[in-house]
């Protein structure tokens, strides 16, 4: 399958012949690293699935509609982004905590987490990642294991490049902080 | 102890797993998400058109029964009195006499009080 630009596969979905062929495309290059996205966020795999599938679905059934104004991609990142954050306000409802104490608790599910495979200093460093307030944590994740453009997490998060670069910087060293008392 | 951490330092690698497997199943199962909505969605266009026309047929059969009852209740006089020949029972009858009796009994004992009131002629009434 050849790579396309974002407007060709637009161009493809908006036509009812070729519809699935984009859609598959739009699969196939991002199934992967919406899944982790998500599962950075939710940690559970279990959660992290539904949410996958559920953002894909929405892609599904947006596409259409969507204007062009970002990348494909950044676009299903904000939709995956906002799916998870709204599991966990759910859960924060559930059990009437603040939505950074749902977070925090998340850092138990490391420890029982079966797909958990990582050695001791990664699973303190995903500790302290779940310190980190919600939005500061989800850019931390982007920047510091995905490697992506500022502009592009600012496209994802509606958050000025300038604010992320502050925010990283001061995530970077809350974390190393943590790791220090370790 | 104060030791220097510098986190760009640790190897970058996401520390979770997947069951084996997962992505290419994952690629069928967003596919079947998709057809499924879609096909329930024009099934649920349809569905939701289901109490309509249930209410629909209803009124018109309501309506279509009113209109059958009005025609029927157009009777002629033949028809009523063919209905009380064979309906009325005698004791209803008997019963309907002498509430007629009583009433005429009634009227003519009040004429009867007011002659005597006013001390009336009676020869003059009964010629």
């Amino acid at each position: 399958m050849g790579e396309y630009t974002d407007n060709q596969i637009l161009e493809m979905f908006r036509n009812s012949k070729t519809r699935n062929l984009a859609f598959n495309h739009i699969i196939n290059q991002n199934q992967k690293r919406v899944y982790w996205h998500i599962r950075k966020i939710v940690i559970s795999h279990e959660d992290a699935n539904d949410i996958t599938q559920d953002t894909f679905v929405k892609v599904w059934n947006n596409l259409d509609s969507f204007k062009g104004a970002s990348k494909i991609y950044t676009w299903i990142y904000t939709i995956a982004t906002n799916e998870s954050i709204n599991l966990l306000k759910k859960r924060k409802k559930h059990y009437f905590e603040s939505l950074d104490l749902v977070s925090y608790r998340l850092s138990e599910k490391l420890f029982a987490d079966n797909y958990f495979n990582g050695k001791d200093i990664e699973r303190k460093l995903q500790e302290a990642i779940l310190t980190l307030p919600t939005k500061q944590r989800i850019a931390f994740n982007m920047k510091y294991f995905e490697n992506m453009k500022y502009d592009d997490i600012s496209e994802v998060l509606g958050t000025s490049v300038g604010a992320l670069k502050a925010n990283y910087h001061h995530a970077k060293n809350k974390i190393e902080e943590f790791l220090k008392e370790y | 102890m104060n030791k220097k951490i510098d986190i760009n330092k640790f190897e970058r690698r996401i520390p979770f797993s997947v069951p084996s497997g997962y992505f290419k199943d994952l690629k069928f199962e967003i596919q079947n998400k998709c057809i499924s909505k879609e096909k329930g969605s024009s099934f649920s266009i349809v569905h939701s058109l289901v109490p309509t026309i249930g209410i629909l047929l209803f009124f018109i059969t309501i309506f279509n029964s009113i209109e059958t009852t009005n025609s029927e209740i157009e009777l002629t006089e033949n028809d009523l009195i063919a209905y009380l020949e064979n309906n009325l029972s005698d004791e209803l009858l008997y019963e309907y006499s002498i509430l007629e009796d009583k009433n005429e009994d009634d009227e003519l004992s009040d004429e009867f009080d007011y002659l005597f009131e006013y001390d009336f002629d009676y020869s003059l009434f009964i010629n």
